[in-house]
């Protein structure tokens, strides 16, 4: 097989098997497939010109939404965004409970949001998304707590549970 | 609110049907041919998840515990369990003889932009038993206090250091580590999930070690069990440990005598329908944390029987 070929069927694979959780990952953050589209692109673009080992699935899928997650907020920063108007999605497709939910979600702050989608949504755990988003492992536990906090405001109910130990020596 | 309302929700958004080959074109615009690098990627590894400890370990720098050198008695708390101490621990008590949750008032004392760092990242040697190593830095603000209610920012904290080997197997990490393996008796009984941890924890600027872990996942019948062994060579008088379960308080809070004549204290805490339960067990230099997800008391019991605690000064 040649070189170019082997890439190709390495970049085929991952983009099929992760284009929706990267560009998932990227409307968390920006909250707009449109935008988040754009963003998934850019980030297997990265992934194309990057000279990364990556040991297994798992490091491939942590450093994808690591990339999006950078792109999204350079994005964010950028005056094209800035200027755009507000293209929040229609979600009437989904039921009202759903649609209800995510846009609580949508509504809480960037630094609760995208633990509460990574541990929830995802699976991560604290510790994982402290790699990913390079925030201290406690942070990210009282940002999750904190969220939960938001949303049982927002919805009157609480919302999941926190699944770790944490230990303090 | 359910979780699975969000699942859903977020599995039902709409993304361009034709996603995938829009990617696929993209990348064929904004690249020249034969000019890709490489992605070495592992196929065998393929569907092994990098998740660190299962278990989630909070390291807290410059804080001062209390003395727990001898062998050592283990209480219930209220979200979990503590190693006991005549001495106040901060961490561990409060006036009320409860576990406190600290960590939003840790959040508080972080800076924004402070928190572990990825210094180095590392594959193996033809020779090496880990298959990756990585070193953190801490750059958490740390913070000290005399009372557990007033804290001030300690200036003459040291700089943590973590060295985080993975590993295939858990007795490669456990040899490596020169940690004994509790798991020894049990490996017929229990396959290790994921990947084992060997994290060696020093301060900047000194090759001193000032603890190790080892810590694992394991699957036993339908459930989990969570292993984290940690051996403090610090040599401080001024250690100790608590364990917080969950954010929501701790419940049907045990006792087991173990076949070997070792008490465990053990407790539950259920989030969202799935209960969890742990034990501590802490002595000599050692402490050791297991925790069981979607085991039976029996199931606990021959797990708990069947640990080789033999090595640790028991």
């Amino acid at each position: 097989m040649s070189r170019t070929k082997e890439l190709n069927s390495f970049i085929q694979l991952a983009v099929s098997k992760y284009s929706k959780i990267v560009a998932r990952s990227a409307f968390s953050y920006l909250k707009n497939s449109s935008d988040a589209e754009d963003i998934t692109q850019e980030v297997f673009l990265a992934l194309l010109q990057s000279d990364i080992r990556f040991e297994d699935d798992e490091h491939l899928k942590a450093w994808l939404i690591r990339v999006a997650i950078n792109k999204c907020k350079n994005y964010l920063k950028s005056g094209w965004f800035k200027n755009k108007a507000d293209l929040t999605d229609d979600l009437s497709y989904m039921t009202e409970e759903e649609s209800y939910t995510l846009r609580a979600v949508l509504s809480l702050k960037e630094k609760y949001r995208l633990p509460i989608h990574l541990h929830y949504y995802e699976g991560y755990s604290i510790k994982e998304i402290s790699q990913i988003l390079e925030v201290p492992a406690a942070t990210i536990g009282t940002r999750l707590a904190r969220g939960r906090k938001e949303l049982k405001k927002i919805i009157g109910e609480d919302i999941y549970e926190e699944r770790y130990i944490q230990i303090s020596r | 609110m359910k979780r699975d309302t969000y699942k859903s929700a977020v599995d039902k958004l709409k993304f361009d049907e034709q996603l995938d080959n829009k990617i696929m074109d993209y990348l064929s615009e904004n690249t020249i041919k034969g000019e890709y690098n490489m992605k070495k990627v592992n196929k065998r590894k393929m569907g092994v998840s990098i998740a660190t400890a299962a278990c989630s370990v909070l390291m807290i720098s410059g804080v001062a515990y209390a003395a727990v050198m001898n062998f050592k008695d283990v209480s219930h708390m209220d979200y979990g369990l503590a190693v006991n101490n005549e001495t106040s621990n901060p961490i561990v008590e409060n006036k009320n003889g409860k576990i406190k949750d600290t960590s939003a008032q840790r959040e508080e004392m972080s800076k924004e932009d402070s928190g572990y760092k990825l210094i180095s990242e590392e594959m193996p040697a033809k020779n090496e038993k880990w298959i990756k190593k990585t070193v953190w830095k801490d750059m958490t603000t740390s913070y000290n206090s005399n009372d557990g209610e007033n804290w001030g920012i300690d200036n003459e904290a040291s700089i943590g250091i973590t060295t985080n080997y993975a590993y295939k197997n858990y007795e490669d990490a456990t040899k490596d580590a020169k940690m004994p393996n509790i798991m020894n008796s049990l490996r017929s009984k229990v396959k290790m999930n994921k990947q084992a941890f060997y994290e060696e924890f020093s301060t900047e600027g000194s090759s001193d070690i000032s603890g190790k872990q080892v810590s694992a996942e394991f699957e036993y019948k339908k459930g989990k069990i969570h292993t984290e062994l940690y051996n403090d060579l610090s040599n401080d008088a001024n250690s100790g440990i608590s364990v917080i379960t969950g954010v929501n308080e701790a419940t049907n809070q045990r006792e087991y005598m173990s076949k070997e004549g070792i008490k465990y204290k053990l407790s539950d805490n259920t989030n969202d329908d799935i209960t969890k339960t742990t034990t501590l067990v802490s002595n000599g230099s050692y402490s050791l944390v297991v925790q069981f997800e979607n085991l039976s008391d029996d199931e606990i019991h021959i797990i708990l029987d069947n640990l080789d605690l033999s090595q640790l000064d028991f």
